[in-house]
Protein backbone atom coordinates (compact mmCIF):
# COMPACT_ATOMS: atom_id res chain seq x y z
CA UNK A 1 0.00 0.00 0.00
CA UNK A 2 2.91 2.69 1.11
CA UNK A 3 5.03 1.61 -2.20
CA UNK A 4 2.00 1.93 -4.36
CA UNK A 5 1.35 5.62 -3.27
CA UNK A 6 4.91 6.63 -3.23
CA UNK A 7 5.06 4.58 -6.42
CA UNK A 8 2.25 6.87 -7.75
CA UNK A 9 3.65 10.39 -6.35
CA UNK A 10 6.55 9.91 -8.09
CA UNK A 11 5.06 9.33 -11.43
CA UNK A 12 3.01 12.50 -10.91
CA UNK A 13 6.14 13.87 -10.26
CA UNK A 14 7.30 13.00 -14.03
CA UNK A 15 4.17 13.81 -15.24
CA UNK A 16 4.69 17.48 -14.53
CA UNK A 17 7.91 17.97 -16.27
CA UNK A 18 6.30 15.61 -19.34
CA UNK A 19 3.03 17.53 -19.50
CA UNK A 20 5.48 21.32 -19.11
CA UNK A 21 7.47 20.08 -22.60
CA UNK A 22 4.14 18.97 -24.22
CA UNK A 23 2.96 22.64 -23.23
CA UNK A 24 4.03 25.29 -26.39
CA UNK A 25 4.43 27.84 -24.25
CA UNK A 26 6.75 26.38 -22.20
CA UNK A 27 9.08 25.11 -25.40
CA UNK A 28 8.32 28.69 -26.49
CA UNK A 29 10.63 30.05 -23.59
CA UNK A 30 12.94 27.60 -23.79
CA UNK A 31 13.15 28.57 -27.35
CA UNK A 32 12.93 32.54 -26.60
CA UNK A 33 16.05 32.17 -23.67
CA UNK A 34 18.25 30.16 -26.24
CA UNK A 35 17.36 32.89 -28.99
CA UNK A 36 18.81 35.45 -26.49
CA UNK A 37 21.63 33.39 -25.37
CA UNK A 38 22.93 33.00 -29.13
CA UNK A 39 22.07 36.65 -30.06
CA UNK A 40 23.22 38.11 -26.90
CA UNK A 41 26.11 36.19 -26.13
CA UNK A 42 27.89 36.13 -29.18
CA UNK A 43 27.71 39.66 -30.05
CA UNK A 44 28.76 41.17 -26.34
CA UNK A 45 31.82 38.39 -26.35
CA UNK A 46 32.96 39.89 -29.64
CA UNK A 47 32.76 43.14 -28.74
CA UNK A 48 34.42 42.53 -25.47
CA UNK A 49 37.22 40.37 -27.13
CA UNK A 50 37.65 43.38 -29.92
CA UNK A 51 37.43 46.67 -27.37
CA UNK A 52 40.09 44.67 -25.14
CA UNK A 53 42.66 43.55 -27.78
CA UNK A 54 42.28 47.26 -29.06
CA UNK A 55 42.56 49.22 -25.13
CA UNK A 56 45.95 46.61 -24.74
CA UNK A 57 48.32 49.21 -26.08
CA UNK A 58 49.81 52.16 -25.43
CA UNK A 59 47.14 54.54 -26.17
CA UNK A 60 46.10 57.78 -25.02
CA UNK A 61 43.58 58.05 -22.46
CA UNK A 62 43.00 54.21 -21.68
CA UNK A 63 41.26 55.07 -18.36
CA UNK A 64 38.53 57.54 -19.93
CA UNK A 65 37.90 54.47 -22.66
CA UNK A 66 38.01 52.16 -19.36
CA UNK A 67 35.52 53.76 -17.47
CA UNK A 68 33.14 54.98 -20.65
CA UNK A 69 32.91 50.98 -21.59
CA UNK A 70 32.39 49.52 -17.99
CA UNK A 71 29.94 51.74 -16.39
CA UNK A 72 26.93 50.02 -17.31
CA UNK A 73 28.64 47.08 -16.15
CA UNK A 74 28.03 48.38 -11.92
CA UNK A 75 24.24 49.90 -13.16
CA UNK A 76 21.38 48.00 -11.91
CA UNK A 77 20.07 46.42 -14.66
CA UNK A 78 16.86 47.89 -13.21
CA UNK A 79 17.75 51.16 -13.88
CA UNK A 80 19.74 50.49 -16.94
CA UNK A 81 16.36 48.72 -19.11
CA UNK A 82 15.11 52.06 -17.91
CA UNK A 83 17.11 54.58 -19.51
CA UNK A 84 16.75 51.77 -22.59
CA UNK A 85 13.29 51.76 -22.75
CA UNK A 86 13.52 55.97 -23.09
CA UNK A 87 15.45 56.10 -25.54
CA UNK A 88 13.90 53.09 -27.51
CA UNK A 89 10.56 54.84 -26.74
CA UNK A 90 8.47 55.00 -29.99
CA UNK A 91 7.53 58.39 -29.82
CA UNK A 92 10.34 60.97 -28.76
CA UNK A 93 13.22 57.83 -28.12
CA UNK A 94 16.29 58.59 -29.61
CA UNK A 95 17.33 55.49 -31.14
CA UNK A 96 13.78 55.92 -33.90
CA UNK A 97 15.23 59.94 -34.18
CA UNK A 98 18.46 58.55 -35.38
CA UNK A 99 17.23 55.77 -37.68
CA UNK A 100 14.68 58.37 -39.01
CA UNK A 101 17.86 60.81 -39.71
CA UNK A 102 19.27 57.95 -41.37
CA UNK A 103 16.25 57.18 -43.40
CA UNK A 104 16.25 53.71 -42.54
CA UNK A 105 12.85 53.14 -40.61
CA UNK A 106 10.69 54.97 -38.68
CA UNK A 107 8.27 54.75 -36.22
CA UNK A 108 9.36 51.02 -34.52
CA UNK A 109 7.20 50.55 -31.41
CA UNK A 110 10.52 48.82 -29.79
CA UNK A 111 9.41 47.13 -26.59
CA UNK A 112 5.41 46.20 -27.62
CA UNK A 113 5.86 44.41 -30.93
CA UNK A 114 7.86 41.40 -32.46
CA UNK A 115 10.80 40.93 -32.97
CA UNK A 116 11.62 44.26 -31.58
CA UNK A 117 10.96 43.66 -28.26
CA UNK A 118 13.64 40.67 -28.22
CA UNK A 119 16.01 43.21 -30.41
CA UNK A 120 15.51 45.47 -27.43
CA UNK A 121 16.60 43.28 -24.52
CA UNK A 122 19.38 42.13 -26.50
CA UNK A 123 20.47 45.73 -26.85
CA UNK A 124 20.26 45.56 -23.13
CA UNK A 125 22.26 43.18 -22.54
CA UNK A 126 25.25 43.82 -24.64
CA UNK A 127 25.43 47.35 -24.04
CA UNK A 128 25.75 46.34 -19.92
CA UNK A 129 27.89 43.41 -20.44
CA UNK A 130 30.49 44.01 -23.66
CA UNK A 131 32.62 46.41 -21.13
CA UNK A 132 32.85 43.73 -18.54
CA UNK A 133 34.27 40.92 -20.80
CA UNK A 134 36.47 43.46 -22.13
CA UNK A 135 37.82 43.97 -18.47
CA UNK A 136 37.99 39.98 -18.54
CA UNK A 137 39.81 39.56 -21.84
CA UNK A 138 42.34 42.61 -20.91
CA UNK A 139 43.22 40.84 -17.79
CA UNK A 140 43.97 37.44 -20.00
CA UNK A 141 45.79 39.57 -22.50
CA UNK A 142 48.47 41.26 -20.08
CA UNK A 143 49.11 37.75 -18.89
CA UNK A 144 50.66 37.15 -22.62
CA UNK A 145 54.65 37.29 -23.17
CA UNK A 146 55.43 40.61 -24.55
CA UNK A 147 58.32 39.33 -26.59
CA UNK A 148 55.93 37.07 -28.50
CA UNK A 149 54.42 40.25 -30.17
CA UNK A 150 58.38 42.14 -30.56
CA UNK A 151 59.38 39.16 -32.58
CA UNK A 152 56.73 38.64 -34.79
CA UNK A 153 56.86 43.07 -35.11
CA UNK A 154 60.39 42.28 -36.31
CA UNK A 155 59.86 39.81 -39.08
CA UNK A 156 57.24 42.46 -39.88
CA UNK A 157 54.08 40.80 -39.17
CA UNK A 158 50.96 43.26 -39.53
CA UNK A 159 48.42 43.92 -36.46
CA UNK A 160 45.95 41.56 -37.53
CA UNK A 161 48.15 38.65 -38.25
CA UNK A 162 49.88 39.31 -35.01
CA UNK A 163 45.99 38.61 -33.68
CA UNK A 164 45.32 36.02 -35.51
CA UNK A 165 48.30 33.71 -34.58
CA UNK A 166 49.41 35.04 -31.25
CA UNK A 167 46.66 36.85 -29.35
CA UNK A 168 44.10 34.73 -30.01
CA UNK A 169 45.43 30.88 -29.41
CA UNK A 170 47.00 32.09 -26.08
CA UNK A 171 43.79 33.87 -25.26
CA UNK A 172 41.72 30.78 -26.01
CA UNK A 173 41.45 29.97 -22.22
CA UNK A 174 40.15 33.09 -21.04
CA UNK A 175 37.53 33.29 -24.09
CA UNK A 176 36.34 29.79 -22.60
CA UNK A 177 35.82 31.44 -18.97
CA UNK A 178 34.23 34.43 -20.61
CA UNK A 179 31.85 32.69 -22.61
CA UNK A 180 30.38 30.42 -20.40
CA UNK A 181 30.12 33.52 -17.78
CA UNK A 182 28.04 35.13 -20.74
CA UNK A 183 26.09 32.21 -21.02
CA UNK A 184 25.29 31.92 -17.78
CA UNK A 185 24.08 35.85 -17.34
CA UNK A 186 21.86 35.51 -20.83
CA UNK A 187 19.96 32.33 -18.56
CA UNK A 188 19.55 34.72 -16.00
CA UNK A 189 18.13 37.64 -17.46
CA UNK A 190 14.91 38.93 -15.53
CA UNK A 191 15.17 42.05 -15.01
CA UNK A 192 14.86 43.96 -17.90
CA UNK A 193 12.17 41.63 -19.08
CA UNK A 194 10.40 42.59 -15.76
CA UNK A 195 11.02 46.68 -16.66
CA UNK A 196 11.01 46.39 -20.55
CA UNK A 197 8.49 43.99 -22.14
CA UNK A 198 6.86 41.51 -18.89
CA UNK A 199 7.74 38.54 -21.30
CA UNK A 200 5.41 40.07 -23.95
CA UNK A 201 4.40 41.00 -26.87
CA UNK A 202 2.55 37.29 -27.61
CA UNK A 203 5.08 35.74 -25.33
CA UNK A 204 8.18 36.48 -27.27
CA UNK A 205 10.15 38.02 -24.75
CA UNK A 206 9.29 35.47 -22.12
CA UNK A 207 12.40 33.50 -20.75
CA UNK A 208 13.10 30.92 -18.50
CA UNK A 209 13.59 33.07 -15.18
CA UNK A 210 10.97 34.93 -15.75
CA UNK A 211 8.50 32.43 -16.66
CA UNK A 212 9.45 30.83 -13.24
CA UNK A 213 8.88 34.34 -11.49
CA UNK A 214 5.50 34.69 -13.44
CA UNK A 215 4.03 30.89 -12.96
CA UNK A 216 5.52 31.09 -9.27
CA UNK A 217 4.56 34.11 -8.13
CA UNK A 218 1.70 36.23 -10.16
CA UNK A 219 -0.51 33.01 -10.88
CA UNK A 220 0.99 30.69 -7.53
CA UNK A 221 1.31 27.98 -9.74
CA UNK A 222 3.84 25.72 -7.53
CA UNK A 223 3.99 22.48 -9.73
CA UNK A 224 5.32 24.86 -12.97
CA UNK A 225 7.44 26.96 -11.46
CA UNK A 226 8.84 24.32 -9.63
CA UNK A 227 9.45 22.44 -12.52
CA UNK A 228 10.74 24.95 -14.52
CA UNK A 229 13.21 25.77 -11.42
CA UNK A 230 14.35 22.52 -12.41
CA UNK A 231 15.37 23.38 -15.65
CA UNK A 232 16.97 26.27 -14.98
CA UNK A 233 18.87 24.70 -12.28
CA UNK A 234 20.28 21.88 -14.28
CA UNK A 235 21.13 24.32 -17.43
CA UNK A 236 23.34 26.55 -15.07
CA UNK A 237 24.69 23.76 -13.00
CA UNK A 238 26.04 22.25 -16.38
CA UNK A 239 27.49 25.57 -17.71
CA UNK A 240 28.92 26.50 -14.49
CA UNK A 241 30.17 22.90 -13.70
CA UNK A 242 32.43 23.47 -17.28
CA UNK A 243 33.21 26.68 -16.20
CA UNK A 244 35.05 25.50 -12.26
CA UNK A 245 36.04 22.31 -13.91
CA UNK A 246 37.92 24.10 -16.80
CA UNK A 247 39.16 26.52 -13.82
CA UNK A 248 40.41 24.18 -11.87
CA UNK A 249 42.59 22.93 -14.58
CA UNK A 250 43.83 26.16 -16.03
CA UNK A 251 45.03 26.62 -12.21
CA UNK A 252 46.76 23.65 -12.25
CA UNK A 253 48.66 24.30 -15.76
CA UNK A 254 49.69 27.61 -14.51
CA UNK A 255 51.92 26.17 -11.55
CA UNK B 1 60.29 48.21 -27.00
CA UNK B 2 57.81 48.82 -29.58
CA UNK B 3 57.25 52.64 -30.40
CA UNK B 4 54.39 52.59 -32.71
CA UNK B 5 54.18 55.39 -34.94
CA UNK B 6 51.13 56.37 -36.10
CA UNK B 7 50.32 52.97 -38.44
CA UNK B 8 47.06 52.14 -39.97
CA UNK B 9 46.24 49.51 -37.03
CA UNK B 10 46.61 52.48 -34.04
CA UNK B 11 44.32 54.18 -36.06
CA UNK B 12 41.51 51.87 -36.47
CA UNK B 13 42.21 50.93 -32.44
CA UNK B 14 41.55 55.02 -31.75
CA UNK B 15 38.57 54.74 -34.04
CA UNK B 16 36.96 51.25 -32.11
CA UNK B 17 37.87 53.16 -28.81
CA UNK B 18 36.56 56.92 -29.60
CA UNK B 19 33.08 55.46 -31.11
CA UNK B 20 32.24 52.41 -28.86
CA UNK B 21 32.95 54.85 -25.66
CA UNK B 22 30.65 57.81 -26.97
CA UNK B 23 28.09 54.83 -27.96
CA UNK B 24 28.31 53.39 -24.36
CA UNK B 25 28.48 56.40 -22.72
CA UNK B 26 26.08 58.22 -24.83
CA UNK B 27 22.65 56.96 -22.68
CA UNK B 28 24.56 58.17 -19.69
CA UNK B 29 24.78 61.36 -20.81
CA UNK B 30 21.17 61.38 -22.26
CA UNK B 31 19.35 60.18 -18.87
CA UNK B 32 21.34 63.08 -17.15
CA UNK B 33 20.01 65.53 -19.94
CA UNK B 34 16.74 64.32 -19.61
CA UNK B 35 16.10 64.52 -16.25
CA UNK B 36 16.57 68.72 -16.44
CA UNK B 37 14.44 69.12 -18.71
CA UNK B 38 10.85 70.59 -18.40
CA UNK B 39 7.95 68.17 -19.59
CA UNK B 40 6.97 70.98 -21.99
CA UNK B 41 10.78 71.01 -23.10
CA UNK B 42 10.95 67.44 -23.43
CA UNK B 43 8.32 67.57 -26.34
CA UNK B 44 9.30 70.97 -27.84
CA UNK B 45 12.89 69.98 -28.63
CA UNK B 46 13.15 66.33 -27.19
CA UNK B 47 16.60 65.88 -29.43
CA UNK B 48 18.98 68.49 -27.92
CA UNK B 49 21.25 67.15 -25.86
CA UNK B 50 21.74 70.79 -23.52
CA UNK B 51 18.82 71.35 -21.42
CA UNK B 52 17.64 74.99 -21.94
CA UNK B 53 18.45 75.28 -17.83
CA UNK B 54 19.63 73.69 -15.15
CA UNK B 55 17.23 73.00 -12.75
CA UNK B 56 16.65 70.31 -9.72
CA UNK B 57 12.87 70.40 -10.01
CA UNK B 58 12.36 67.03 -11.56
CA UNK B 59 14.49 65.54 -8.73
CA UNK B 60 12.65 66.96 -5.99
CA UNK B 61 9.34 66.12 -7.58
CA UNK B 62 10.46 62.55 -7.66
CA UNK B 63 11.37 62.92 -4.37
CA UNK B 64 8.00 63.71 -3.02
CA UNK B 65 6.29 61.44 -5.95
CA UNK B 66 7.27 58.31 -4.12
CA UNK B 67 9.07 57.40 -0.72
CA UNK B 68 12.54 57.48 -2.21
CA UNK B 69 14.12 58.04 1.65
CA UNK B 70 12.81 55.24 2.81
CA UNK B 71 14.18 53.01 -0.08
CA UNK B 72 17.48 54.75 0.44
CA UNK B 73 17.72 53.90 4.00
CA UNK B 74 16.34 49.85 2.82
CA UNK B 75 19.43 49.74 0.28
CA UNK B 76 21.30 51.13 2.18
CA UNK B 77 20.67 49.04 5.92
CA UNK B 78 20.59 45.84 3.31
CA UNK B 79 23.75 46.39 1.44
CA UNK B 80 25.84 47.32 3.98
CA UNK B 81 24.08 44.93 6.62
CA UNK B 82 24.86 41.91 4.67
CA UNK B 83 28.43 43.44 3.79
CA UNK B 84 29.07 43.64 7.43
CA UNK B 85 27.17 39.69 8.29
CA UNK B 86 29.57 38.75 5.22
CA UNK B 87 32.22 39.59 6.23
CA UNK B 88 32.30 38.03 9.74
CA UNK B 89 31.13 34.45 8.22
CA UNK B 90 33.06 34.33 5.31
CA UNK B 91 36.34 35.24 7.10
CA UNK B 92 35.06 32.45 9.53
CA UNK B 93 34.81 29.91 6.93
CA UNK B 94 37.56 30.96 4.79
CA UNK B 95 39.86 30.23 7.87
CA UNK B 96 38.62 27.22 8.41
CA UNK B 97 39.12 25.71 5.36
CA UNK B 98 42.43 27.47 4.62
CA UNK B 99 44.33 26.81 7.91
CA UNK B 100 42.30 24.26 10.23
CA UNK B 101 42.37 20.36 9.72
CA UNK B 102 38.98 18.78 10.62
CA UNK B 103 37.17 15.96 9.65
CA UNK B 104 34.91 16.33 6.56
CA UNK B 105 36.79 19.03 5.32
CA UNK B 106 37.23 18.19 1.81
CA UNK B 107 33.62 17.04 1.94
CA UNK B 108 32.34 20.11 3.31
CA UNK B 109 34.62 22.69 0.85
CA UNK B 110 33.24 20.72 -1.79
CA UNK B 111 30.12 21.76 -0.90
CA UNK B 112 30.38 25.23 -0.19
CA UNK B 113 31.82 24.88 -4.10
CA UNK B 114 28.51 23.61 -5.26
CA UNK B 115 26.53 26.90 -4.05
CA UNK B 116 29.25 28.73 -6.10
CA UNK B 117 26.95 26.91 -9.02
CA UNK B 118 23.85 27.15 -7.81
CA UNK B 119 23.02 30.46 -8.16
CA UNK B 120 20.17 32.29 -6.14
CA UNK B 121 18.27 32.66 -9.04
CA UNK B 122 16.94 28.83 -9.41
CA UNK B 123 16.70 28.54 -5.65
CA UNK B 124 13.78 31.70 -5.33
CA UNK B 125 10.85 29.43 -5.26
CA UNK B 126 12.09 27.43 -2.35
CA UNK B 127 13.73 30.29 -0.76
CA UNK B 128 10.74 32.57 -0.92
CA UNK B 129 8.64 29.70 0.59
CA UNK B 130 11.26 29.34 3.59
CA UNK B 131 11.32 32.99 4.76
CA UNK B 132 7.42 32.88 4.34
CA UNK B 133 7.22 29.85 6.77
CA UNK B 134 9.72 32.19 9.69
CA UNK B 135 7.24 34.89 9.09
CA UNK B 136 10.13 37.28 7.77
CA UNK B 137 8.08 38.38 4.06
CA UNK B 138 7.83 42.02 3.71
CA UNK B 139 11.39 42.95 6.28
CA UNK B 140 14.90 44.17 5.70
CA UNK B 141 15.95 40.96 7.13
CA UNK B 142 13.93 38.37 4.87
CA UNK B 143 15.10 40.30 2.35
CA UNK B 144 19.06 39.64 3.47
CA UNK B 145 18.64 36.30 5.22
CA UNK B 146 19.30 34.23 1.88
CA UNK B 147 22.84 36.03 1.15
CA UNK B 148 24.17 36.05 5.12
CA UNK B 149 26.75 33.59 4.32
CA UNK B 150 29.20 33.95 0.66
CA UNK B 151 30.18 31.10 -1.45
CA UNK B 152 32.29 33.51 -3.20
CA UNK B 153 33.78 35.27 -0.63
CA UNK B 154 34.54 32.20 1.27
CA UNK B 155 36.21 31.43 -1.71
CA UNK B 156 38.04 34.37 -2.54
CA UNK B 157 39.33 34.39 1.01
CA UNK B 158 40.64 30.95 1.29
CA UNK B 159 42.59 31.64 -1.60
CA UNK B 160 44.34 34.49 -0.05
CA UNK B 161 44.49 32.63 3.39
CA UNK B 162 46.44 29.83 1.80
CA UNK B 163 48.79 31.64 0.07
CA UNK B 164 50.12 33.63 2.91
CA UNK B 165 53.64 31.98 4.76
CA UNK B 166 53.08 29.55 7.89
CA UNK B 167 55.23 31.23 9.76
CA UNK B 168 53.03 33.87 10.12
CA UNK B 169 50.64 31.74 12.04
CA UNK B 170 53.65 30.42 13.96
CA UNK B 171 54.69 33.71 15.13
CA UNK B 172 51.36 34.21 16.08
CA UNK B 173 51.16 31.27 18.38
CA UNK B 174 54.50 32.15 20.12
CA UNK B 175 52.78 35.68 20.83
CA UNK B 176 50.14 33.81 22.69
CA UNK B 177 47.04 34.62 20.42
CA UNK B 178 43.90 31.89 20.26
CA UNK B 179 42.18 31.19 17.30
CA UNK B 180 40.24 34.89 17.50
CA UNK B 181 43.24 37.20 17.89
CA UNK B 182 44.93 35.27 15.19
CA UNK B 183 42.50 35.94 12.24
CA UNK B 184 42.22 39.68 13.63
CA UNK B 185 45.52 40.49 14.74
CA UNK B 186 47.88 38.41 12.20
CA UNK B 187 45.51 36.76 9.06
CA UNK B 188 43.14 39.57 8.48
CA UNK B 189 46.05 42.24 7.94
CA UNK B 190 47.56 40.73 5.03
CA UNK B 191 44.19 40.22 3.22
CA UNK B 192 43.00 43.53 2.62
CA UNK B 193 42.61 43.82 -0.63
CA UNK B 194 41.03 40.26 -1.17
CA UNK B 195 38.73 41.52 1.47
CA UNK B 196 38.43 44.72 -0.82
CA UNK B 197 37.35 42.98 -3.99
CA UNK B 198 34.85 41.15 -2.10
CA UNK B 199 33.09 43.91 -0.48
CA UNK B 200 33.08 45.92 -3.77
CA UNK B 201 31.17 43.05 -5.22
CA UNK B 202 29.54 42.20 -2.65
CA UNK B 203 28.18 46.05 -2.41
CA UNK B 204 27.71 46.23 -6.15
CA UNK B 205 25.40 43.06 -6.35
CA UNK B 206 23.26 44.06 -3.48
CA UNK B 207 22.95 47.43 -4.53
CA UNK B 208 21.41 46.07 -7.68
CA UNK B 209 19.28 42.95 -6.49
CA UNK B 210 16.32 43.07 -7.75
CA UNK B 211 13.89 39.95 -8.39
CA UNK B 212 13.91 38.77 -4.80
CA UNK B 213 13.67 42.06 -3.07
CA UNK B 214 10.84 42.32 -5.28
CA UNK B 215 8.96 39.15 -4.30
CA UNK B 216 9.50 39.50 -0.90
CA UNK B 217 9.02 43.24 -0.06
CA UNK B 218 5.47 44.77 -0.05
CA UNK B 219 5.54 48.33 0.75
CA UNK B 220 8.04 51.44 1.58
CA UNK B 221 8.79 49.68 4.80
CA UNK B 222 11.52 47.22 3.33
CA UNK B 223 11.48 48.09 0.09
CA UNK B 224 14.98 48.74 -1.70
CA UNK B 225 16.01 51.84 -4.51
CA UNK B 226 15.96 49.09 -7.57
CA UNK B 227 12.38 47.63 -6.86
CA UNK B 228 10.94 50.89 -5.82
CA UNK B 229 12.23 52.69 -8.69
CA UNK B 230 10.33 49.73 -10.94
CA UNK B 231 7.25 50.49 -9.32
CA UNK B 232 7.32 53.80 -9.78
CA UNK B 233 8.15 53.91 -13.18
CA UNK B 234 4.60 51.80 -13.96
CA UNK B 235 2.96 54.53 -11.84
CA UNK B 236 4.25 57.08 -14.07
CA UNK B 237 4.84 55.64 -17.40
CA UNK B 238 1.35 55.78 -17.97
CA UNK B 239 1.41 60.16 -17.85
CA UNK B 240 4.81 59.84 -19.83
CA UNK B 241 6.72 61.24 -17.01
CA UNK B 242 10.06 61.10 -18.64
CA UNK B 243 12.34 63.51 -16.98
CA UNK B 244 11.00 62.53 -13.42
CA UNK B 245 11.54 58.68 -14.82
CA UNK B 246 15.12 60.16 -15.69
CA UNK B 247 15.29 61.64 -12.20
CA UNK B 248 14.69 58.93 -10.32
CA UNK B 249 16.97 56.38 -12.37
CA UNK B 250 19.62 58.68 -11.81
CA UNK B 251 18.96 58.59 -8.48
CA UNK B 252 19.29 54.90 -7.76
CA UNK B 253 22.31 54.46 -9.98
CA UNK B 254 24.15 57.81 -8.67
CA UNK B 255 26.15 56.56 -5.41
CA UNK B 256 27.81 53.39 -7.18
CA UNK B 257 28.60 55.66 -10.48
CA UNK B 258 30.49 57.83 -8.13
CA UNK B 259 32.15 55.57 -6.04
CA UNK B 260 32.94 53.98 -9.38
CA UNK B 261 34.44 56.92 -11.08
CA UNK B 262 36.27 57.50 -7.64
CA UNK B 263 37.91 54.03 -7.11
CA UNK B 264 37.97 53.24 -10.86
CA UNK B 265 40.98 51.12 -9.94
CA UNK B 266 39.95 48.99 -7.40
CA UNK B 267 35.84 47.70 -9.05
CA UNK B 268 37.86 47.01 -11.67
CA UNK B 269 40.22 44.71 -9.77
CA UNK B 270 37.29 43.73 -8.16
CA UNK B 271 35.47 42.47 -11.17
CA UNK B 272 38.32 40.66 -12.55
CA UNK B 273 38.90 38.95 -9.59
CA UNK B 274 36.05 37.54 -9.23
CA UNK B 275 34.96 36.73 -12.62
CA UNK B 276 38.61 34.43 -13.22
CA UNK B 277 39.59 33.29 -10.11
CA UNK B 278 36.39 32.41 -8.47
Amino acid sequence: MFTRISGQSSFAGLENYISMFRSREFIEVLKNNLIYAVFSTIPAVIFGLILAIALNTRIRGRSFYRFAVFYPTILPIATASMIWVFLLSQSIGLVNHILDLLGITSGIDWVNTSPYAMISIIIVYIWKYSGYYMLLFLSGLQSIDKSLYEEAYLEGASTLSRIRRITLPLLSPTTFFVVLLAIVNSFQAVDQIYVMTKGGPHNSTNVLLYYIYEYGFVYWDTGKASSASTILFLILLITTFFYYFGLQKSVNYER
Amino acid sequence: MIRQKMTFGLIVKYAILIITSLIVLFPLLWMVSVSFKTKLELFSAPYSLLPSQISLDNYITAWGYAPFGSYYINTIVITFGLLFIQMITVTMAAFAFARMEFPGKNLLFMLFLTQLMITAQSTIYPNYMTISRLGLLNTRIGVMLPYIASAMGTFLLRQAFMALPTALEDAGKIDGCNVAQMIIHVFLPQVQSAMLAFAIMSVTNHWNEFLWPLLVTEDAGSRPLTVGLAIFAQQAEGGAEWSLLMAATLMVSLPLLLAFLIFQKMFVEAFISSGLKG
